[in-house]
């Protein structure tokens, strides 16, 4: 299954670790941002485990208790690969809406 | 806190409970938040088991390949004994034939699992037992049936254990001897001297099988006297 769909957090997970590694509660703060609502804790970490699963995302070493996660080179890869596709959808979509 | 997150699976909690935890702590529980946390928890045990059953079907059905025709019968009237028994529509008679085919398909994992380590031979008894065990089950099932629910709290201790190990031991008086009975007494009876030959031409050959098909086999003998001495009792009376 893929754990990147349009309205899975997983996608907003990547994008807001795209810029560097985050924890639980700073993914959360700029998901709100980006989405405009903010997940619960749970729908989070549920995310998480999965895209830790399928390797998008890896934690980073710490002895703090709030662990932070870095995208992995094949989470990168999955997130440019859906965001190219995001990208074209978005094209065509508004390209038709304008010739009608 | 540590409540909530005993809605998730233990190697869920295991990896991610305390960061789970503390993130919890940063954003405090609402009861939304505690709804999001239960819903998000089942989902993951829910998929979790799905994987895990859908990974034991896959051994199972690879397991069943390599069994040898005699073994493949006894399954195949196992799993069919099962569906006969459901649709007969008892509920009692369905959670006996579901218990029967978890052990048939458990059981054929483990075989599955025995072929390349070296536990094989423990696994090998293992999946005797429960075969063992899904067959009697499958036996209780249709000799349970025979009389009425009244009169069944002898019968289901006694008489299962009687006819499915003597199948010509006749059933208690009153029963009821409708054919779908006797259709499924003989496939029962079919599974249990499969089970015999298969412990005789020594695959299943295993001690702990012969052990215990020897006490069910010694407690039949003495429930067939007692029930012999019950109805010269009520004969006599």
């Amino acid at each position: 299954m893929d754990p990147l769909r349009s309205s899975d957090p997983g996608l907003f997970i990547l994008v807001a670790l795209a810029d560097g590694a985050k924890h639980g509660y700073a993914m959360l703060n700029e998901i709100e941002d980006l989405s405009g609502s903010r997940p619960g804790p749970g729908t989070l970490y549920g995310a998480i485990s999965r895209l830790e699963e399928h390797g998008f995302i890896e934690p980073v070493e710490t002895d703090d208790r709030r662990t932070p996660y870095r995208l992995t080179a094949s989470g990168r890869r999955h997130l440019a690969d859906h965001l190219k596709a995001m990208e074209t959808l978005a094209r065509v979509g508004a390209r038709r809406l304008a010739t009608t | 806190m540590k409540l909530l997150t005993l809605f998730y699976p233990r190697a869920w909690r295991e990896r991610y409970g305390a960061e789970f935890e503390a993130l919890l702590r940063d954003e405090g529980v609402t009861l939304g938040r505690a709804f999001d946390i239960a819903r998000v928890g089942i989902l993951l045990r829910w998929e979790g088991w799905r994987l895990s059953a859908s990974r034991d079907l896959s051994g199972g059905i690879d397991a069943f390949r390599e069994l040898r025709p005699l073994y493949k019968f006894i399954f195949v009237v196992a799993w069919l004994t099962a569906f006969i028994s459901a649709a007969k529509g008892r509920d009692l008679t369905i959670g006996a034939g579901f218990l029967a085919l978890v052990g048939s398909v458990t059981g054929l994992n483990l075989l599955s699992q025995a072929r390349d380590d070296r536990s094989g031979s423990r696994a090998r008894r293992t999946i005797a037992l429960l075969l063992f065990t899904a067959l009697s089950i499958d036996a209780w099932i249709y000799v349970a049936s025979w009389g009425s629910v009244r009169a069944a709290a002898s019968r289901w201790v006694m008489q299962p254990l009687v006819m499915a190990i003597i199948p010509q031991t006749r059933p208690w008086p009153g029963a009821d001897r409708s054919w779908s009975l006797r259709l499924g007494t003989i496939f029962c009876a079919l599974q249990l001297i499969g089970f015999w030959v298969g412990l005789a031409t020594g695959r299943f050959g295993l001690p702990p099988v012969v052990i215990c098909g020897s006490i069910i086999s010694a407690l039949a003998v003495m429930l067939e006297r007692e029930r012999r001495s019950v109805v010269s009792n009520a004969a006599a009376s």
